[in-house]
């Protein structure tokens, strides 16, 4: 929740100050001179200057503080949720009552897909709501389109984070490898944008499959939902077997 | 009850330790072997690190055995965990608890998870009334003896078949270890199985029909407390009226250690009866009993001097 009170408001102070950048010219000049590998690592993608307000959106309020805060989020409570309880041994309570582990798992499955659910649509209501307030136009359609992309996205991330939760007794592993395949993942998305001949390497990762600048500008993702709903599924259930087969030491 | 069969759990020693302990010399369980009764209280005493948690483990169902089998009434603690949870009410070695809760959030959850009977409240009311313990505390604000508490209501508030209490009187003062361990005594008079493991003599002591010793994973010996007691040498300080008084205790035949003056130190192995009869012929102005205990006869065994 304080998580997602703080995006929105990032996200407002992001929008309010859009008027001002776009019509100043010494900010237009400057993003046109920039060499387009920093504008790259900072997430703008050629082609799309800051002159529309989608792109901007997509740049800044889905940009690098955006994915980070949510990254943090996601991997924050996959670990807590199995990992953590684990370590501190809270689990053995749950784990000594009738139901059943795999009941466990799914119930923290479901804790964290409503936790995303609402960071995500937090995220584009304040996004409309700031639209609103500052008197912009916007496709609302394709801004909840964008939110379902991230959601998915998100629950992909969650995902390994909870098999590897649900893998190691630890949280300090649990966290770090977590992290480290996101950023792994973060940093060949990076690496793909810098370089034309390595744009195959984009389809590697999963930030390689969500495009907000395409879907703010109308294409409806399904392909790539499905996909990262379907490596969600792939690795909750993959957690499922091993917390139900392995030795918990609480 | 409990049926315990040849428990083998090694674990290597390049894995990092899993038991959080932190002892270094436990790898494990060795074939492990025995039964508890139902009705019947068992201590499960040894130092940290012997192994205590580890069995505690197995008959919980949260690890496999390499070799080896636990049953709980017949049922099998790792393939059917679900059943056999539903016969225990089990008291965790550590207090760590869902945080952001309060105690009464915490118990109303676990009761959901066992189905939620009318019994648990009632229960539960009881018990807070009896260990004096505010439900209404958020868990993160309570001290480790009201966590100890808490764990305590939610062990014994299920009224389960079978109580596993792992440590249960580790941070409670000496008051409540005394309502503890009227608890225990009124769960074993109402016929539950209780299994305790400890490392603290008197709650064994003063509970138990038969204790189980494990060192280094292994069972050194599993004795009725009543044996355990009498093998084990007592000595008392004991001081009479005058020194014709201690000629006379002289002449049965005591086993008298030290005089000094009109005071005596006697040593008694097993019955106290020829003693008692002594007594009962002079004067008697102090009367204590040097602390040994169980604690005495189990360092004994820990240092090797043979069985008890």
């Amino acid at each position: 929740m304080n998580y997602a009170t703080g995006l929105t408001l990032y996200n407002l102070l992001l929008i309010g100050v859009y008027p001002t950048i776009s019509q100043s010219p010494v900010v237009t000049e400057l993003s046109m001179n920039l060499p387009s590998s920093v504008k790259h690592v900072f997430g703008i993608t050629a082609g799309h200057g800051l002159d529309s307000l989608e792109s901007y959106v997509s740049t800044q309020c889905f940009g690098r503080v955006w994915l980070l805060v949510m990254g943090v989020y996601t991997i924050g409570s996959s670990n807590a949720l199995i990992a953590k309880l684990v370590d501190q041994g809270a689990m053995a309570y749950l784990l000594s009552s009738p139901v059943g582990r795999l009941e466990v798992l799914s119930t923290q499955v479901t804790v964290l897909a409503s936790g995303l659910a609402l960071m995500m649509g937090l995220t584009i209501l304040g996004i409309w709501g700031e639209m609103a307030l500052f008197n912009i136009p916007i496709d609302v359609w394709s801004y909840f389109c964008l939110g379902i992309l991230g959601f998915a996205l998100f629950l992909a991330i969650g995902a390994y984070s909870l098999f590897f939760s649900a893998l190691f007794n630890e949280e300090e592993q649990t966290i770090l490898s977590a992290s480290g395949l996101t950023f792994l993942f973060y940093a060949l998305d990076i690496f793909a944008e810098l370089n034309d001949r390595f744009s195959w390497v984009k389809k590697l990762t999963v930030f390689g499959w969500v495009r907000p600048q395409e879907v703010l500008a109308g294409e409806v993702p399904a392909v790539p939902t499905l996909r990262l709903l379907g490596l969600s599924a792939i690795f909750i259930m993959l957690a499922g077997y091993i917390f139900c087969k392995k030795d918990i030491h609480v | 009850m409990i049926n315990v069969e040849g428990i083998t759990k090694l674990y290597s020693k390049n894995r990092a330790e899993p038991n959080r302990k932190g002892t270094t010399d436990i790898r494990g369980l060795k074939e492990v072997t025995f039964q508890v009764a139902k009705g019947e209280v068992f201590g499960f005493l040894g130092p940290n690190g012997a192994g205590k948690t580890t069995m505690i483990r197995h008959l919980m169902g949260f690890i496999k055995p390499d070799a080896g089998f636990a049953q709980i009434k017949g049922l099998d603690c790792w393939h059917n965990a679900l059943a056999v949870k539903r016969l225990v009410g089990y008291l965790p070695g550590e207090m760590n608890f869902l945080e952001h809760m309060s105690g009464l959030e915490f118990l109303n959850l676990m009761s959901g998870m066992h189905g939620d009977r009318p019994i648990f409240r009632q229960r539960r009311d009881l018990l807070r009334e009896r260990l004096e313990l505010n439900l209404k505390q958020p868990i993160r604000k309570m001290s480790k003896g009201m966590k100890q508490k808490l764990g305590i209501i939610y062990a014994l508030m299920l009224d389960a078949e079978v109580l596993i209490l792992d440590e249960p009187t580790s941070g409670l003062d000496p008051l409540m270890q005394k309502v503890f361990i009227d608890l225990v005594l009124e769960e074993k008079y109402q016929g539950k199985t209780i299994f305790i493991s400890s490392h603290m003599f008197p709650e064994v002591e003063r509970t138990c029909d038969r204790v189980g010793i494990i060192r280094k994973g292994e069972l050194a010996a599993v004795e009725g407390i009543q044996k355990l007691r009498q093998a084990q040498s007592r000595t008392f300080e004991i001081t009479v009226e005058d020194e014709e008084q201690v000629q006379l205790l002289r002449e049965r035949g005591l086993a008298i250690i030290a005089v000094n003056g009109t005071g005596l130190s006697v040593k008694v192995e097993g019955d106290l009866n020829p003693l008692l009869g002594g007594l009962a012929q002079v004067k008697v102005t102090e009367f204590t009993q040097k602390t040994t205990e169980l604690e005495e006869a189990f360092m004994h065994f820990y240092e090797g001097e043979g069985r008890f």
